[in-house]
C-alpha cells in the first residue's frame, strides 16, 4: 500500500478501481456505489470497512441523502454542506490523516467529477460497556471503569473534571499501528517541567505499536531495570481524575483499558483505590496493613530460614523440636525448601491467573489444599515452610501495586538469609532500601512525601487524614508543582 | 558500584555460604550433667530426638570426658550423625564431687566455651551422681532435664529458689564478697525433684537448705516481691516485701536485716506473729549461713561500703561470728488489699 493510492483523480470508476485494487485481500472492504435521482444524476462512491462503521449512520446520514437528492451533481465541498446530513466530516484530508481515519472506522466518500474526498466519522465497531475492573474492585464508590474505546475513556474523565484547564493532547505512536495516545493534564496544577518530560520521552519512542500501555511504561519509565514501579496503571476514571488533580499527568492509550499516571511515588503502591471514599479511620488501618503486609511477605521466608540455618538458638526451645520433628524426612535442605516452595507458589498463582475462573476456583483447591497437604504427608515439605510461604503469599495479595517488587526481592532476601542469616537480611533490606533512596519518576524522587520535611506533605501517606484537614493545593506532589513553588 | 556489589556477594557466598547448620543437621541438648573425677570432666548431655510432629521429642543420653570442659564438649558429640546444640540447654546439673572441689575452673571453662549459653542455669546435685539425674523417670512425658529446667524456671519467677545462671555464678566466683547459693535437686522415689539449695564458701560446696529455708532466703535476698511462710500448719502470705542489709562499724561490728512487708492476716496480733515466725526462720538461716561460711547476702560488701578501712582488717572467718540482727516489721492487710490467701 502506498500513500500515493489515495490520491484520487475525478473519474469515479477510476477510483473505485484502485481502492479495489488496494484491498484485493482484504475481504472488510466494501465498496458502495450510490447514485441520486437527478438527471444527470449525482453519483458517489463510498469505502469501509464491515465491522467497524455504523451502518445505520452511513444509511441515515450518506446513503440515504444521495439517493434522494434530485438535483445535478455536485462537487465535494458542496455535497458535504447541501446534501449528508453529518456534522463531523473533514473535508479533502491529506492522505496520511485520510488513510489512518479511513483504517479506524472512518467513511471515504467520493463523488464523479471531483478528486477531493469527505472522510465521514462512522466509526462503530463494538465495545464493551464501561464495567468495574475485575483487578481494581472497590467496596464503596464508584463503578466505572476504562474500555478499549478511547473517546469514550476520555469522556469518563470530562465527565468528571468538568474545568477547561483539563487538556487532553493527542499524538501517535507506533509506525504501523499508528496508536494514538492522548496526554491528560490539568493545567495550572501539572508540573511544566514533568509535562515536557513526558512529551519528550513519547517523542522518543520508537516502535512498530502500540498495543498496551504497558508498551509505553517500558520505554518512557526511569529506572527501567528495577522491580519498583515508576509509572501507575488504573482502569478507574475516578483515580485517573483524582491524580490528575494532584498534578500527575495521565497518558491514556487506545484499545486498552489500562491509562497510566505519571509521576508514580512509593506511597501510591499503599494506596487503595477506595481509600477515600470509606471511612478514613478504617482506611488507615488497612493502609497499615498493607504496609506490614509488604514487609511481611518480603521477609517472612527469609527470617524463617536465616532462624532455621543460622540462628536456632533464637527460637524457642519447644517451637525449635516441633518444626525439628515436621522437617524429619525432608530430604532438603531448609533453603531450597523455601525456594522450591516459593516457586510452585508462584506456578500456582500464575496457573490460577491464566485459567477461567470457573477452573480457577478448583485449581486454587487441588493447588493449594490438596497439593500443600499431599506434599507435607509425602515429606517433600514440612509444613511450618508450607505455613510461612502460604502467608508470605497471601500478604503479597495486599500490595498487588508491588507484585513484582513483592516476587523478586522476597527471591534475594531468601538468597541473603541463606548466605549471612539475619545479618543477610539486614544488609539485603538496607540495600533495598539505598535502591529505593535513589529511584525516581520522571525526575521526582521516589520516597517524595515519605521522608519530606514539608508540613503538610504527609497528609495522605502513612495516614489518610480526613477530608475536613486536607488541604487542596497540599495533599499532592508537594513542592513538585505549579502550585507550591 | 556494580563490581563491589558483585564481589561483596562472592566473598559472602565463598564465606559464610556453605557453613550453615540447618535445624535437621543439629541434635538439640536439653541439659548437661558434669562429673568430675580423677582430674577429668565426665560430660552427660541429653538430647531431644523428633519423634513425630504432635508429640514432643524422646530423650537420649550421650557422655564423653576429658581434661577439659571444651574437650569433654566435643567427645560428647563424637560419633554422633548430627552436630550437639547446646544453645538450648536449660539447665546443667553439677555433680557433688566436682562442687566439693571448687567449681571456678569449670565455671571459667564453661564461660569460655563457645557452645554453652551463658544464660543456661546451673544447679548442684544433693543426693546421687548428676548424670543419673537425667536417667531419673519422666514426670510429664519430656525429657527429664527439660523438664527439670521447666520447673526451676518456675520456681525462680515465684522466687523459690534463686535464679543462677552461669554468667551469675561466674560473677559471684569472680567478685569477693558475695558467695554462690545454688538450686539443688535430688532423687526421690526415682524421680527427680527440686530440693532446697547448696550453699558455697568461696567457689566450694559448703552446706544445704532444704526448701523453706531457700524461700526464707530469697525473701533475705529481696529475689521477690511476694512470698509465704509456713508455721506448723499455718500459712502466711508476704508482698510488698523490702529487705535493707546494713553493717554498723565502731566497737563491735554488727550486721542489721530489716525486712518490712504487708502479710495478708486480719488482724494486727496475727501479722505480729507470723513477722515472729519469719524473725525466727531467718535467724536460722542465716546461722546456717554463717555455719557453712556462705556469705550470700553481700555483708561484706555492705561492711566495705560502710568502713573500707575497717573491712580491710578483718580476718577472713569474720562472718561466721558477726552478730546478726533481724528485724521483722509486718502489716496486717485484708486479703482483698493484700492480695488473696
Amino acid at each position: 500500500m502506498n500513500l500515493s493510492d489515495f490520491q484520487f483523480t475525478t473519474n469515479l470508476d477510476e477510483n473505485i478501481a484502485r481502492m479495489k485494487a488496494v484491498f484485493v485481500h482484504d475481504n472488510t472492504f466494501i465498496c458502495r456505489v450510490v447514485q441520486g435521482r437527478g438527471s444527470p444524476a449525482l453519483r458517489a462512491a463510498l469505502f469501509f470497512f464491515d465491522g467497524m462503521v455504523e451502518s445505520t449512520l452511513i444509511n441515515e446520514s450518506i446513503v440515504k441523502p444521495i439517493s434522494l437528492w434530485q438535483g445535478a451533481p455536485l462537487p465535494m465541498d458542496a455535497v458535504i454542506d447541501e446534501v449528508l446530513h453529518i456534522d463531523d466530516c473533514p473535508f479533502n484530508p491529506p492522505p496520511d490523516k485520510l488513510l489512518t481515519a479511513f483504517l479506524y472506522g472512518d467513511t471515504i466518500v467520493l463523488v464523479d467529477g471531483d478528486s477531493r474526498p469527505a472522510v465521514v466519522n462512522t466509526k462503530g465497531f463494538a465495545k464493551r460497556g464501561p464495567d468495574e475492573p475485575d483487578n481494581e474492585k472497590v467496596l464503596r464508590g464508584p463503578r466505572e471503569g476504562f474500555t478499549e474505546a478511547f473517546m469514550g475513556n476520555l469522556a469518563l474523565i470530562r465527565r468528571r473534571l468538568r474545568t477547561p484547564d483539563l487538556c487532553f493532547e493527542f499524538s501517535e505512536i507506533g509506525s504501523v499501528s499508528h496508536t494514538t495516545i492522548s496526554i491528560c493534564y490539568i493545567n495550572g496544577i501539572a508540573d511544566q517541567t514533568v509535562l515536557q518530560s513526558v512529551k519528550q520521552r513519547l517523542q522518543n519512542i520508537d516502535l512498530d505499536s502500540v498495543l498496551d500501555a504497558n508498551y509505553l511504561s517500558e520505554m518512557i519509565r526511569d529506572n527501567r531495570s528495577s522491580p519498583f514501579p515508576t509509572t501507575g496503571f488504573t482502569e478507574r476514571p475516578d483515580i485517573v481524575a483524582a491524580k490528575l488533580l494532584e498534578g500527575r499527568i495521565a497518558i491514556i492509550v487506545d484499545g486498552t483499558p489500562v491509562a497510566l499516571t505519571v509521576p508514580h511515588i512509593l506511597q501510591e503502591t499503599f494506596q487503595a483505590n477506595d481509600d477515600y471514599y470509606i471511612s478514613y479511620l478504617y482506611t488507615n488501618l488497612t493502609r497499615w496493613l498493607r504496609v506490614l503486609g509488604f514487609l511481611l511477605t518480603l521477609t517472612l521466608p527469609a527470617i524463617y530460614v536465616a532462624l532455621l540455618t543460622w540462628h536456632q538458638e533464637m527460637i524457642p526451645t519447644r517451637l525449635l523440636f516441633s518444626i525439628a520433628a515436621s522437617r524429619q524426612g525432608v530430604p532438603f535442605t531448609t533453603f531450597t525448601e523455601a525456594v522450591g516452595i516459593l516457586i510452585v507458589f508462584e506456578i500456582l498463582k500464575e496457573a490460577g491467573t491464566r485459567t477461567p475462573e470457573t477452573i480457577g476456583q478448583a485449581l486454587s483447591i487441588v493447588g493449594g489444599l490438596v497439593l500443600g497437604q499431599a506434599a507435607v504427608d509425602a515429606r517433600f515439605a514440612s509444613a511450618p515452610m508450607v505455613i510461612v510461604v502460604a502467608f508470605s503469599g497471601v500478604t503479597a495479595l495486599i500490595v498487588p501495586k508491588l507484585r513484582t517488587a513483592t516476587l523478586v526481592l522476597r527471591f534475594f532476601l531468601l538468597i541473603c538469609a541463606a548466605v549471612l542469616g539475619l545479618y543477610g537480611v539486614l544488609l539485603g533490606l538496607a540495600l533495598i532500601l539505598a535502591h529505593v533512596c535513589r529511584l525516581t519518576s520522571f525526575g521526582i524522587p521516589y520516597l517524595t512525601n515519605i521522608l519530606s520535611a514539608e508540613k503538610h506533605s504527609g497528609r495522605d501517606v502513612l495516614f489518610r487524614f480526613p477530608w475536613f484537614a486536607m488541604k487542596p493545593d497540599k495533599r499532592f506532589l508537594a513542592g513538585w508543582n505549579g502550585v507550591h513553588r | 558500584m556494580k563490581r563491589i556489589f558483585i564481589l561483596c556477594t562472592a566473598v559472602s557466598l565463598l564465606l559464610c555460604g556453605c557453613s550453615w547448620k540447618d535445624a535437621s543437621d543439629l541434635s538439640a541438648v536439653t541439659a548437661g550433667a558434669i562429673t568430675q573425677d580423677t582430674g577429668q570432666y565426665f560430660l552427660t548431655a541429653e538430647l531431644a530426638v523428633p519423634s513425630s510432629a504432635d508429640a514432643f521429642p524422646t530423650a537420649q543420653l550421650v557422655s564423653g570426658k576429658a581434661e577439659s570442659i571444651a574437650e569433654a564438649i566435643d567427645n560428647t558429640g563424637y560419633g554422633l550423625d548430627a552436630q550437639l546444640y547446646w544453645s538450648h540447654a536449660r539447665v546443667l546439673f553439677l555433680d557433688k564431687s566436682l562442687l566439693q572441689n571448687g567449681i571456678q575452673s569449670c565455671i571459667e571453662e564453661l564461660t569460655h566455651s563457645s557452645e554453652v549459653r551463658p544464660a543456661v542455669r546451673l544447679c548442684a546435685v544433693r543426693n546421687a551422681d548428676a548424670a543419673e539425674i537425667l536417667s531419673c523417670d519422666a514426670i510429664s512425658g519430656e525429657p527429664v532435664g527439660f523438664s527439670l529446667g521447666d520447673s526451676i524456671s518456675y520456681a525462680v519467677q515465684q522466687s523459690q529458689t534463686p535464679d543462677m545462671t552461669l554468667y551469675r555464678v561466674l560473677d559471684r566466683v569472680e567478685t569477693s564478697g558475695v558467695d554462690i547459693v545454688l538450686p539443688a535437686v535430688s532423687i526421690q522415689n526415682s524421680q527427680a525433684v527440686l530440693s532446697g539449695s547448696a550453699l558455697f564458701s568461696g567457689d566450694t560446696l559448703s552446706g544445704w537448705l532444704d526448701e523453706q529455708q531457700t524461700s526464707i532466703l530469697s525473701i533475705l535476698l529481696a529475689d521477690g516481691d511476694t512470698a509465704t511462710i509456713y508455721d506448723a500448719d499455718t500459712r502466711y502470705k508476704l508482698s510488698n516485701i523490702r529487705t535493707k542489709i546494713s553493717a554498723e562499724t565502731g566497737k563491735q561490728t554488727k550486721f542489721t536485716v530489716d525486712i518490712h512487708a504487708d502479710a495478708a492476716c486480719e488482724t494486727d496480733a496475727q501479722a505480729q506473729t507470723a513477722a515472729h515466725v519469719l524473725q525466727q526462720q531467718c535467724s536460722a538461716v542465716i546461722q546456717t549461713l554463717q555455719q557453712s561460711d556462705c556469705d550470700a547476702f553481700g555483708f561484706g560488701r555492705a561492711w566495705e561500703r560502710e568502713d573500707t578501712q575497717d573491712w580491710r582488717n578483718a580476718s577472713a572467718d569474720v562472718w561466721q561470728t558477726v552478730p546478726v540482727t533481724v528485724n521483722v516489721t509486718l502489716r496486717a492487710v485484708q486479703s482483698s488489699e493484700g492480695g488473696s490467701r
